[in-house]
């Protein structure tokens, strides 16, 4: 049913629906899917959709949670990152459904939904984002725009209309502020200069001892991976820091890709046991990588 | 015969040592080996220079006496404070082996010493050693490089032996290195050796892997034949960073050593730790106490 796209990392999947018959057509693979593979299922959704997916699951609708559409947190909102987060199991997928509210502010959406791709793009979820048709014509291309992936009654396929924030997008900076510490990277031996810049924002930002360290090896390991898949001498690197409190982001983008596979051949396995999150991002059609770490 | 600045002693500069200076690049070397013989001519050594000259080139046609070179190096060349010998003569005097090398620069000390200089610095450029096809001349490296150490023992002799990596073949760098773990300066890293402990210091990372992994080797193998060993005793309190890179050398050196022999930890962060522990540490890595 997953129209060949393998469930690693974050699925993240739009859906555009006229009403609840609509909707249910358009999830029901993707939630049955994920009922098959054991995920932990939740649905936020309108009283009338949650009859209707009762009556097409049968008995395995008492496996999904069906919480209220208002105890779910919106896209706009500034925890929304962290509430996601927090959906997330070690030990199995979580597959969440919801509801845009029509009174979502699009721009604040449109940071949201572009911020999971960004930041919470290793983690095992499949959401799937479900907009009315008649809502905000900005709303709706807020999420055209930012779904790799749309939900359809054949199963989920690619979105031809996604655009992944580009390497110059205000998303990150909205997000998390302004440009902290920048460097550019040839080869391994300007790596000393990109430790000393991780180190110095790190310091700014208020951590200290390991958690300075940590940020500083993570970082360092994933250059190490860029720079070896360039020109030798010439990789192109530049690392941009960003920090959220104590949190530190660091952006690396270059024109070489890093084949974005999982387990034994994970491209920044060198890199998770130092950092929270890591994240490739691979646009082939703009040669840019962006590598991103939050300690 | 008098030098051309007093002598004075130096309380910062040991009377003897013998180091070896790592570099990426010819232009590195060159300023790097320029200030250890300005500082050597201005504590009024003798100074025996050995390196490359363009063919049918002189002594004073040598980078060492231009624009690049240390100050006073033209005139501490007339005056014979300074000395140059270039390599194709160098292997002529000597045989290419390890008692002929030994024994010219033997000659060289002796000869300063009686001329009454207060001590003698003695560098020679990377010799481009063509180790990679003759094991019989690794050997012979090792041997007169030994015979190197024993000549600062006994007399005030400051060595420094320069390494161009981009000059010199892979193995040549490895064996080079390793038989200078005691003490090599290579960029952003350092490594002494005293009191039986290794402290290798400063930033390890993926671009001096290769050369950590070889002096890690070379540490190993001196410890093995130590009085004190077998095992390696590891001073980490000078490490400002490692990566995983040189983590994974450091524990694959130590896993594929003889059975019996361990690498003690001592000091260090606690993160190297965690390092250690990530990229996976075997048992013949142990924990000792708080460095000397």
């Amino acid at each position: 049913m997953t129209g060949g796209l393998v469930r690693r990392g974050l699925l993240h999947l739009g859906l555009l629906f006229d009403g609840p018959d609509d909707l249910v057509a358009s999830a029901l693979p993707t939630l049955r899917q994920a009922l098959d593979d054991g995920d932990e299922v939740v649905v936020a959704a309108d009283r009338g959709t949650v009859r209707r997916l009762r009556d097409a699951l049968g008995a395995d609708a008492r496996r999904i949670a069906f919480p209220p559409p208002a105890a779910m947190v919106r896209p706009s909102a500034p925890d929304f990152l962290t509430a996601v987060g927090r959906w997330a199991r070690p030990d199995r997928r979580t597959t969440v459904l919801g509801q845009y509210p029509a009174t979502m502010p699009a721009r604040d959406c449109g940071f949201g939904e572009d911020a999971l791709g960004v930041v919470l793009g290793d983690l095992p979820l499949t959401l799937i984002c479900c907009c009315r048709r008649d809502l905000d014509p900005e709303l709706l291309a807020v999420l055209r725009r930012t779904h790799p992936q749309m939900a359809t009654p054949t199963g989920p396929v690619a979105n031809p209309d996604h655009r992944a924030p580009a390497t110059a997008s205000p998303t990150p900076a909205a997000l998390w502020g302004e440009v902290a510490g920048r460097v550019g990277v040839q080869n391994l031996a300007d790596l000393a200069h990109l430790r000393r810049c991780v180190a110095e924002v790190a310091a700014r930002a208020g951590l200290e001892g390991d958690a300075v360290r940590a940020a500083v090896l993570a970082v360092h390991e994933a250059a190490v991976d860029a720079v070896r898949r360039g020109e030798p001498d010439h990789a192109h690197l530049t690392l941009e820091v960003r920090t959220l409190g104590h949190t530190l982001l660091s952006e690396l983008t270059g024109p070489h890709g890093i084949p974005a596979q999982q387990g034994p051949g994970d491209p920044l396995a060198r890199v998770r046991p130092f950092c929270a999150r890591a994240v490739v991002h691979d646009e082939p059609e703009r040669h840019a990588v962006r590598v991103l770490n939050t300690v | 015969m008098t030098s051309l600045l007093p002598a004075r002693p130096d309380r910062d500069a040991a009377p003897s040592h013998h180091t070896l200076l790592v570099t990426d690049a010819v232009d590195q070397g060159r300023r790097g080996a320029a200030s250890w013989v300005e500082q050597e001519l201005s504590l009024g050594s003798k100074v025996f220079y050995k390196g490359w000259l363009p063919e049918g080139g002189r002594a004073d046609q040598h980078w060492l006496t231009g624009p690049a070179g240390p100050r006073g190096a033209r005139d501490a060349l007339s005056t014979g404070q300074l000395e140059f010998l270039d390599f194709p003569t160098l292997v002529e005097r000597s045989g290419a082996t390890a008692n002929g090398v030994l024994a010219v620069y033997k000659g060289e000390v002796e000869r300063a010493l009686d001329d009454l200089w207060p001590t003698v610095a003695m560098t020679q450029e990377s010799p481009e050693l063509p180790m990679a096809d003759d094991a019989g001349l690794v050997s012979e490296y090792a041997t007169w490089e030994a015979g190197f150490d024993d000549l600062t023992h006994r007399w005030p002799v400051r060595m420094l032996c320069q390494l161009c990596v981009a000059s010199e073949s892979e193995r040549a760098v490895w064996e080079t290195v390793a038989v200078h773990h005691r003490d090599v300066v290579d960029g952003f890293w350092s490594a002494t050796a005293d009191d039986g402990h290794w402290q290798p210091r400063g930033d390890l990372d993926a671009h001096v892997a290769r050369r950590f992994g070889a002096a890690v080797h070379g540490a190993l193998r001196t410890a093995r034949e130590a009085e004190h060993g077998p095992d390696l005793h590891l001073d980490l309190s000078g490490v400002d960073f490692m990566d995983v890179a040189c983590a994974d050398i450091l524990m694959l050196a130590a896993r594929s050593a003889p059975a019996g022999q361990h690498v003690v930890l001592h000091g260090g962060p606690r993160f190297l730790r965690r390092l250690f522990d990530a990229v996976g540490r075997p048992a013949s890595v142990r924990e000792g106490g708080d460095p000397p």
